[in-house]
């Protein structure tokens, strides 16, 4: 998936959040896959797509870090998009 | 204060590490091994560092697991890992007991040899869970055809390999029970990088993350074992196996790589 080019898009901040936990490209594969499997594109996710993304992406950050590490990851992901203002 | 970054422990344990054993490579003769670092002291100080080492390993793996909460699949092979590298301290351990508690050569076999051997069954079931729950995680890392051809090629280059490197070891002038643990230590080293190259594989696409970085530090660790058990094997029962530096600072770097690889998965988790 290439990058939005808007550093301050939601997809960006999402993969610079797991980016130092997945490598960068993987962080943007588990983006592609899991907005495919929602059945989203990417540009202009409101807030209900980002929060089924963040969902579809948990179980699979939990393979690798655990419940406790993945929901701390995933609430820090929210904070940043809601300081930014939604999707 | 600050904690010591791991890149900084890194380079400083291997620093130390070839300062002490490789000089002896070179001159094993020189006043300084003979007085100061005398063999008996440097095989002292060996045990000491790969018993903290495989220590070390354990405690991060069980930590690592402990961790993970029980829904998580990741747990019970972190378990498995640790569970592997205590029996592996517990075979130091007992190994160390002979020429410092009771003063005589190793036997071989010895009792050590047996928690040793036994570290491998929680090694191999934790290394296939891994594979089983990673692959389960949905990312991209791979289709199960792939993975299954990686697992037959490289068995098949290992199988190929200990046939050439074992065949002299299964050949010579021992016993039987002295062949059966010449053989088994680098047979199941071999065996176990086969799930270990398939884990590579499969974290591949990870790096330069941090998933990617425990399992790079865990297969050279793995790497330095394989290298290490079948020198071992070739030098025999003897004194100069004992003795080795050269065959010492791979064992050390081995069982520290694995240390490491079992720091970064916890610090991956609790940071």
């Amino acid at each position: 998936m290439a990058a939005s080019g808007d550093p301050d898009s939601a997809i960006d901040i999402i993969a610079r959040a797991l980016q130092p936990l997945l490598g960068d490209n993987m962080a943007r594969a588990a983006l592609e896959v899991n907005l495919k499997k929602v059945g989203l594109s990417g540009a202009d996710l409101s807030p209900t797509d980002l929060e089924r993304l963040l969902d579809e992406l948990e179980p699979g950050l939990c393979v690798f870090l655990g419940q406790v590490h993945t929901k701390r990851v995933l609430d820090g992901i929210r904070r940043q998009l809601a300081s930014r203002g939604g999707g | 204060m600050k904690p010591i970054s791991l890149r900084r422990v890194v380079i400083a344990f291997i620093a130390i590490a070839c300062a002490v054993y490789l000089p002896k490579v070179l001159w094993p003769e020189a006043r300084f091994y003979v007085e100061v670092l005398s063999p008996r002291r440097l095989q002292f100080l060996g045990f000491i560092a790969k018993i903290g080492c495989l220590a070390a390993g354990a405690v991060f793996s069980l930590r690592s697991a402990s961790q993970f909460s029980k829904r998580d699949a990741a747990r019970w092979p972190w378990m498995l890992l640790g569970s592997s590298f205590a029996l592996w301290t517990a075979g130091y351990v007992i190994l160390m007991f002979y020429p410092f508690v009771l003063d005589i050569r190793t036997p071989l076999p010895s009792a050590a040899d047996l928690p040793f051997l036994l570290g491998y069954v929680p090694l191999f079931v934790g290394l296939v869970r891994f594979i089983s729950v990673y692959r389960g995680s949905g990312l991209p890392v791979g289709s199960a055809r792939q993975h299954l051809r990686i697992a037959i090629g490289s068995g098949a280059v290992l199988a190929i390999l200990s046939y050439v490197l074992l065949g002299p070891i299964a050949r010579a002038d021992l016993s039987w029970p002295q062949l059966f643990i010449n053989l088994a230590y680098p047979v199941m080293d071999l065996v176990a990088l086969v799930p270990m190259i398939v884990m590579i594989r499969i974290v591949f696409a990870f790096r330069p993350g941090s998933v990617w970085a425990v399992w790079a530090a865990l297969f050279l660790g793995f790497i330095g074992l394989a290298i290490a058990d079948s020198v071992t094997a070739y030098l025999g029962p003897s004194e100069a196996a004992a003795m080795d530096p050269g065959l010492h600072l791979t064992y050390l770097l081995g069982y520290f790589f694995v240390a490491c690889g079992a720091r970064l998965q916890y610090e991956l988790l609790a940071k």
